[in-house]
């Protein structure tokens, strides 16, 4: 590792924080950053390779799919079998545990967490799954991914999903399904698979993360030490998605597993190194967060005409906000369900919620406890070493300093509602619509 | 140990969750806190932690259904309720208020031995929650409207956990162990003990329990210790202390045989439960040795169970899935192993938990699996004190039942178990005469199953 490369953030946003930020790469090119946090026992890893699916051939559309299964997969039994890892088997057994692996349209992840005494051990079998093993028990997971792509289809929700996906970011493969299809997943060879592999699962092509009970030295050491042995690789000339089309577009699918119609409706948002993200987060809580304008909108649950037991809307409400992505081309979407013969007035009660935006009308007190509530939420994200680790370095991925991470904070509790308004004049002009109606 | 174990089981097939088990994490070196009692006797605790601008405040009062004594069954929550979720009048819920006003998070819990309120939000917000939490937790009174919709929210609430088999079953073993003591009210309360609830049980238990010196509140976060004891003095010192006028209940002679209960019930798999009285946190050495064994017997790859009841793994095993509870109390508690036998199996698993009791009473575990089980106790201590509010609450749960610093040396008191140590707290508590033994069976059962003992 190149000392040189490192550099120790002074956290200039809130110069009371404690915690410390070091980042930098390793000579073979691995992006790195530590977050070092003393208030837990706990490591937070979390490694992104910047693989999208646009880097998969035709023949090969849902290859990441089987790496990321394989690598799960491996994490497990290996966490199992080996007394070294036993404190990952019990992170990897607690029931709130965040997804280990997880696959997006433009990355792929791994996410840990571990006492940092068993932080050498677990980076030691992540170099070694991520980075060195080649094929092994194809068939299994090709089965596991098959069944999985079943599962999606069947979800009108996901459905939805990729239609609203697809009208945001338009043609190409980024409206197909992740997961890819049957045939291509069924034809992928063992060597089809390691050639992927090997030629963009390289630490040129990734970044790493460590944040909790782990100084900087220690940190670069023990990082170093499992990974600083290995080749770097070529970079893959990775593009992640976007940005969002210039004209509003509606998709719509059908489902014959499916009762009530789905719909998706959203609008592009800044991304997080946007100095309007602030503003946009401030406004994805006053639309959805717990006491939200769409919780409050009693007008819009009555006009979904679904016949819902009396709790349910309370308990498991048929719309909701979708979480603000970390991505290239983030977005502030709705999702609801629906009767397929209110679909009009359920898709303008929607988009008025989000064209309401560009008029402003915010007043002070919905104002106050929106960045309230998201200067919390914030706050508990970083302050989970998992959480942290894996927000800090989905931005790292798309070049976002992890000092403008932290000091989000701060600085959603400065948003004003002209910058609110003058975010959404300048992002909200165009609707994505996505629907998926039974047939 | 303070553990807790969720095993949902449906009317067509019962499934044993992964064990939560939420044992106290070191989540603090003494050298962390700063802590001052108020002349009112409300005991504070500081942790300080600045990596980020957040807080958790938790407010621990000793009122859990150990202190149901003198009150019906269920007091303890419907009181707990009523503070933290209830609408009082025209106003809103604290619950409700907090998040609203300042986007904090409160989380309220009733247990065996105390109510804790913990609320989480950014430190600017804290000045201002103060106050609120004081007057929402010490100043409340209630009239016959708001008693009455809490009663409404607390059926549906209670209708909604109805099916829970492992309450069910949980609640018979406590029975069978302890007869009358309060601890064999379930903390949560129940459909029926909810209705016996009265207007002035609810009254006089808050008034009597609510005083600032039977509670402690604990923060853990970006504060400064001074500035904070200033903040509490301001907003808590005014309440006034009372004394609480409460005995601990009498324990009932030590179990000296087994004792055996069944019932039927709504599903297609038999529940088997088989719970020994267990120590208190006054016998906190032993407490730790059964945490260990508590480790060594549940569901994981070292299970010392799991070798018995599912010996070639699922295909061809005894039972379907187990679980082990073991949470420490004030007063003795109970050491529970619950097991869902495969059909047809069901006294071969009773016999298969009675079997490895037996070996852990009479051989002392060897030194590798007892450094396992260490291992394993102290990655689940790690993660059960991962975020700020998890910290106040294993603070806060010692707190209630002796003193927040059992939490901050826990790990080292599981350090010291030996093998012989824990051979001898098996031999102790989970003697061979003294197990209670509970079945639930389903309605339609298997007809040699249905004449078992």
């Amino acid at each position: 590792m190149r000392a040189a490369a490192f550099i120790a953030l002074a956290l200039l946003a809130d110069p009371i924080l404690a915690a410390s930020i070091h980042h930098g790469s390793l000579d073979n090119g691995l992006g790195v950053v530590i977050v070092e946090d003393h208030s837990t026992q706990l490591v937070g890893i979390h490694l992104a390779v910047k693989v999208s699916m646009q880097q998969e051939p035709a023949g090969l559309r849902g290859v990441r799919a089987l790496i990321q299964r394989q690598i799960g997969t491996q994490i497990r039994s290996r966490a199992a079998s080996d007394p070294a890892l036993a404190p990952l088997n019990v992170s990897l057994h607690r029931t709130d545990a965040p997804a280990m692996v997880n696959l997006e349209w433009d990355f792929a992840e791994i996410s840990l967490c571990v006492p940092a005494s068993a932080l050498p051990d677990t980076l030691k079998l992540l170099a070694e799954v991520v980075f060195r093993e080649g094929c092994l028990g194809l068939d299994t997971g090709k089965n596991a991914v098959l069944t999985e792509q079943k599962q999606v289809a069947a979800s009108g929700v996901q459905e939805a999903y990729y239609l609203f996906r697809a009208a945001m970011l338009g043609g190409g493969v980024d409206r197909q399904m992740i997961l890819g299809d049957a045939t291509t997943v069924g034809g992928i060879s063992a060597q089809q698979f390691e050639a992927f592999k090997s030629r963009h699962y390289v630490p040129v092509n990734s970044t790493l993360c460590l944040a909790g009970a782990v100084s900087a030295q220690e940190g670069i050491a023990q990082v170093n030490q499992a990974f600083g042995g290995l080749p770097g690789g070529k970079p893959n000339n990775w593009h992640p998605s976007g940005p969002a089309v210039d004209h509003s577009q509606v998709r719509v699918g059908g489902g014959t597993d499916v009762d009530q119609a789905i719909l998706i409706v959203g609008v592009a948002a800044p991304s997080i190194a946007d100095p309007d993200f602030p503003a946009a987060f401030v406004a994805h809580q006053i639309l959805g967060g717990p006491r939200g304008r769409l919780r409050r909108d009693l007008a819009l649950i009555r006009s979904l005409g679904l016949t819902l037991p009396e709790r349910v809307p309370g308990v498991l409400p048929p719309i909701r906000v979708l979480p603000l992505p970390i991505e290239a081309q983030p977005y502030i979407a709705i999702w609801s369900a629906c009767n397929p013969l209110q679909i009009e007035k359920v898709h303008h009660r929607l988009a008025t919620h989000l064209r309401a935006f560009i008029d402003g009308g915010i007043n002070d007190q919905e104002l106050q406890a929106a960045r309230r509530q998201a200067a919390t939420d914030l706050a508990i994200q970083l302050h989970i070493p998992q959480k942290c680790a894996a927000m800090i370095n989905r931005c790292q991925l798309f070049s976002v300093p992890p000092e403008i991470v932290v000091s989000l904070p701060a600085a959603v509790q400065k948003v004003t509602s002209n910058q609110v308004k003058a975010m959404a004049a300048r992002w909200f002009t165009h609707e994505y619509v996505g629907v998926q109606m039974p047939q | 140990m303070k553990t807790r174990t969720t095993i949902a089981i449906t009317a067509i097939l019962a499934v044993f969750s992964a064990a939560l088990n939420t044992t106290s994490a070191q989540p603090a070196s003494p050298a962390d806190i700063s802590e001052v009692t108020l002349n009112n006797g409300l005991h504070v605790i500081v942790k300080q932690a600045h990596s980020w601008p957040l807080v958790a405040v938790g407010v621990v009062v000793r009122a859990g259904s150990l202190y149901e004594g003198d009150f019906a069954p269920g007091t303890a929550r419907y009181v707990a309720h009523l503070l933290v979720d209830s609408e009082r009048g025209a106003n809103r819920s604290l619950r409700d208020v907090m998040a609203d006003k300042l986007g904090a998070i409160v989380q309220a819990s009733t247990f065996k031995d105390s109510v804790t309120v913990t609320l989480t939000a950014h430190k600017q917000v804290i000045p201002e929650a103060l106050p609120l939490l004081a007057e929402g937790l010490f100043g409340a009174s209630f009239d016959d409207t708001q008693m009455a919709r809490a009663r409404l929210e607390l059926r549906q609430i209670l209708r909604d956990s109805e099916a829970d088999a492992v309450a069910m079953i949980s609640h018979m073993l406590w029975k069978m162990a302890y007869g009358e003591h309060p601890y064999t009210n379930p903390a949560s309360g129940t459909l029926e003990s909810i209705e016996q609830v009265s207007s002035d049980d609810v009254t006089r238990f808050y008034k009597r329990f609510y005083v600032p010196n039977n509670a402690a509140i604990i923060a853990v976060g970006d504060v400064d210790p001074q500035e904070f004891f200033q903040q509490v003095r301001a907003t808590f010192g005014d309440y006034v202390a009372r004394d609480i006028h409460w005995q601990a209940p009498r324990v009932s002679p030590t179990q000296t045989k087994p004792r055996i209960q069944s019932e039927r019930y709504q599903a297609s798999l038999a529940l088997v439960g088989i719970a020994w009285r267990a120590p208190g946190v006054a016998d906190w050495r032993d407490v730790c040795a059964l945490d260990l064994i508590y480790t060594l017997l549940r569901p994981g790859p070292g299970s010392l169970l799991g070798a018995k009841l599912q010996p070639g793994g699922e295909a061809g095993s005894i039972a379907i899935n187990w679980d082990v509870e073991f949470v420490t109390h004030k007063q003795p508690g109970l050491f529970q192993v619950l097991v869902v036998p495969t059909p047809g199996h069901e006294l071969q698993a009773r016999q298969a938990v009675l079997e490895v009791i037996s070996s852990l009473r009479e051989q002392p575990v060897s030194a590798g699996q007892l450094a396992a089980a260490k291992q394993e106790l102290y990655a689940e201590y790690c993660f059960d004190n991962e975020s700020y509010d998890e910290q106040v609450a294993t603070m806060a749960f010692y707190e209630a039942i002796d003193s927040y610093k059992r939490a901050l040396t826990y790990i080292d008191q599981i350090n010291a178990v030996t093998p012989q140590r824990l051979q001898l707290a098996a031999q102790k508590y989970l003697a061979p005469g003294a197990y209670n033994l509970a079945i639930l069976r389903p309605q339609a059962n298997h007809a040699a199953e249905a004449r078992l003992p």
